[in-house]
């Protein structure tokens, strides 16, 4: 057994066999074999293209029911690609014209058609060299009777292992056979790492040189609380994590006490406890968390995992369906938060030696402004449909705030214009992320109906501490006296002008900050839905008053 | 045969040709040529469409051959103002 140490991110216990995540791996062997029948080449090459055009379509429904038409559709590209006469003619050609078999007529026609899209202009398309040789090496597979290892086929749970892995990679994860990651890089206040903790997936990153290539198809156990994986656990060790996840299975058993209970302290001080989601499939977690709403919807991975911009119909559906399915709870809507560590290619961003404060969100928004009107208005069509609030991300100026407010109204009239249905009241609010925001926080609030406090920036810009970066992760303080008092601050603010305020952060599900939080008189905490039971059960042990005036007297 | 113009608003990419495929398989009475500086490309398969590098800006004369040409053409027109 071997015992790797990092760090884990969202506490959970995942047995499973340890595979390399696969990213740009060719697999097809190149080697020329001379082969006069052609015939049987052929035939051999057309068996394979049928198997692999039934795989994708297994792949497409399987996918189509996880996560949805937009991530699916990508299987559908394959197979038009595979059905490309010109490809399939291409392949057949070089079988009879260069006596060759057919997993070289393969390899030599990916690479040629690889070649012309690495040729093209813009980056994306370049990119679909990948999918090129993704199908190829399909249908080499099946050729080679391999099994499908990307797939979402296949019964063995499995422990994804990489380098590091990006949001949408984590997003694509076969839920159903993988059980959890470990990675060599990575940080805990990533975006992979809260998207990790949002979906409930247990891993362990920052591993480094001790994740060896040999482990490749072990036997691992990860244990996400003590940051530790373990490689061909012995028998001991495999009994004691046993336990240890039927002790874990046991306490949510023992929190799921706490749904249908209300969000209050012994004194009777009320907090709604909300969730982070960044897509409608998480809905399932609120109802199995019993959260009060959402407290912020990501929107910018409806934007990811894809190829092209959503449509406002797109969405629209989308949106419409979070707020029906929420059935009157409140859903807050953030608008598109890309940029900094969340890149998406057809956004065609250019490098950026400081990303974090560079071109993102409401900066973009503001300078493509279509994409925001779009976006503005899918959201308010589906305010007719239920409790949508709108959130905007990044604010630093008032005067941003009456650019959006001027937009958001033009949009408003046009669909008054059109006669087409939305929440005229609809409550908007901003992210108070920066310092900038903070200082001005009065200010602010005479234009808006809530704040929502973004602590993982916020820490980052108070604490001039990048959150991506390893080496100085032990700067990275949620407790840091600056960050509790600019908390206080907006939150005076907010209460002056009667505006609401909530924390949207990670810190929100932090059990040793939930005292300040109600004792500064925070109305909202949302967090990944894993955490509400736990937070709820400990709102409801705090007797606020007589810790108040001690907590806020050290702040 | 039918024929119009068609002025690009969005970068070519792999969705709508995905969509255009599924078009002329859809229509395999008729045969759909885009015609974009001379250059022909037919709408058949995906690898051609994609790597026509089409823009926004870009125009092309679609041309149709075939039976039902007209109502493939509206229907063709309606499909490219969705997707591209």
């Amino acid at each position: 057994m071997t015992v790797l140490k990092g760090r884990g991110v969202f506490g959970g216990i995942a047995f499973g066999v340890l595979k390399a995540f696969k990213r740009d791996y060719f697999g097809i062997n190149s080697e020329k074999i001379y082969v006069s029948d052609h015939q049987n080449e052929i035939e051999k090459f057309k068996y394979a293209k049928d198997l692999a055009i039934k795989q994708l379509d297994n792949l497409y429904n399987e996918a189509l029911e996880e996560v949805g038409e937009e991530h699916a559709m990508i299987f559908q590209v394959h197979r038009m690609m595979i059905e490309d006469i010109e490809y399939a003619n291409s392949i057949i050609s070089i079988i009879i014209n260069e006596n060759a078999n057919a997993e070289y007529a393969i390899w030599l026609t990916s690479r040629n058609f690889e070649r012309s899209f690495e040729a093209m202009e813009s980056d994306y398309m370049q990119q679909r060299a990948v999918d090129v040789r993704d199908v190829s090496k399909r249908i080499v597979s099946c050729i080679n009777n391999l099994s499908d290892e990307h797939g979402f086929s296949g019964r063995r749970s499995i422990i994804i292992g990489a380098d590091d892995l990006t949001p949408s990679e984590v997003l694509e994860l076969n839920r159903k056979v993988v059980k959890g990651f470990v990675t060599m890089l990575g940080s805990e206040n990533s975006h992979t790492s809260i998207l990790a903790r949002a979906m409930g997936i247990p891993c362990v990153i920052g591993l480094g040189e001790q994740l060896r290539p040999e482990f490749e198809k072990c036997e691992a156990i990860i244990d996400s609380f003590a940051g530790a994986v373990y490689i061909s656990p012995d028998r001991v060790t495999v009994k004691r994590l046993k336990k240890k996840k039927e002790l874990c299975e046991q306490r949510a058993e023992f929190l799921n006490n706490f749904k249908g209970k209300e969000d209050v302290t012994l004194d009777g001080q009320k907090i709604e406890l909300c969730a982070n989601i960044g897509n409608v499939t998480d809905l399932g977690g609120i109802i199995e968390s019993d959260a009060r709403g959402v407290g912020l919807f990501r929107s910018e991975f409806i934007f990811m995992g894809r190829s092209d911009y959503p449509t406002e119909d797109e969405q629209f559906k989308i949106y419409k369906k979070l707020a029906q399915k929420l059935e009157g709870k409140h859903a807050i809507i953030r608008t598109l938060d890309v940029g900094a560590d969340k890149k998406i290619d057809y956004f065609n961003l250019p490098y950026e030696v400081n990303p974090a404060i560079g071109y993102r969100a409401i900066r973009i928004c503001l300078d493509r402004i279509a994409i925001f009107k779009t976006q503005i208005r899918a959201i308010l069509r589906a305010s007719a449909f239920g409790n949508i609030k709108i959130l905007f991300p990044m604010i630093i100026s008032l005067d941003e705030v009456l650019k959006i407010k001027q937009i958001l109204n033009e949009v408003k009239h046009n669909l008054i214009q059109e006669e087409i249905e939305f929440d005229k009241n609809i409550k908007i609010g901003i992210m108070i992320e920066t310092p900038a925001a903070v200082m001005i926080s009065d200010i602010l609030a005479k234009e808006v109906d809530f704040f929502n406090i973004g602590t993982n920036d916020l820490i980052q810009y108070t604490l001039a501490v990048d959150r991506q970066n390893d080496k100085i992760n032990f700067l990275y303080n949620p407790r840091h006296i600056a960050i509790l008092r600019m908390i206080k601050i907006v939150c005076d603010n907010a209460k002056k002008n009667n505006v609401r305020v909530g924390i949207c952060g990670e810190i929100a599900a932090d059990e040793t900050l939930i005292e300040t939080f109600l004792a500064m008189g925070i109305d909202e905490l949302s967090m990944s839905s894993a955490f509400i039971l736990s937070i709820r059960k400990r709102v409801r042990e705090i007797d606020v008053k007589t810790i108040k005036d001690k907590i806020l007297k050290e702040l | 045969m039918a024929s119009f113009e068609y002025t690009i608003k969005r970068l070519m990419h792999a969705r709508p040709a995905a969509r255009l495929v599924d078009f002329a398989n859809k229509n395999k009475e008729a045969v759909i040529w885009f015609t974009k500086d001379g250059t022909k490309t037919k709408c058949e398969g995906i690898m051609n469409l994609m790597y026509s590098g089409w823009k926004e800006g870009d125009s092309l004369t679609i041309e149709i051959k075939g039976s039902g040409d007209t109502q493939i053409a509206d229907e063709l027109k309606q499909l490219l103002e969705e997707i591209l």
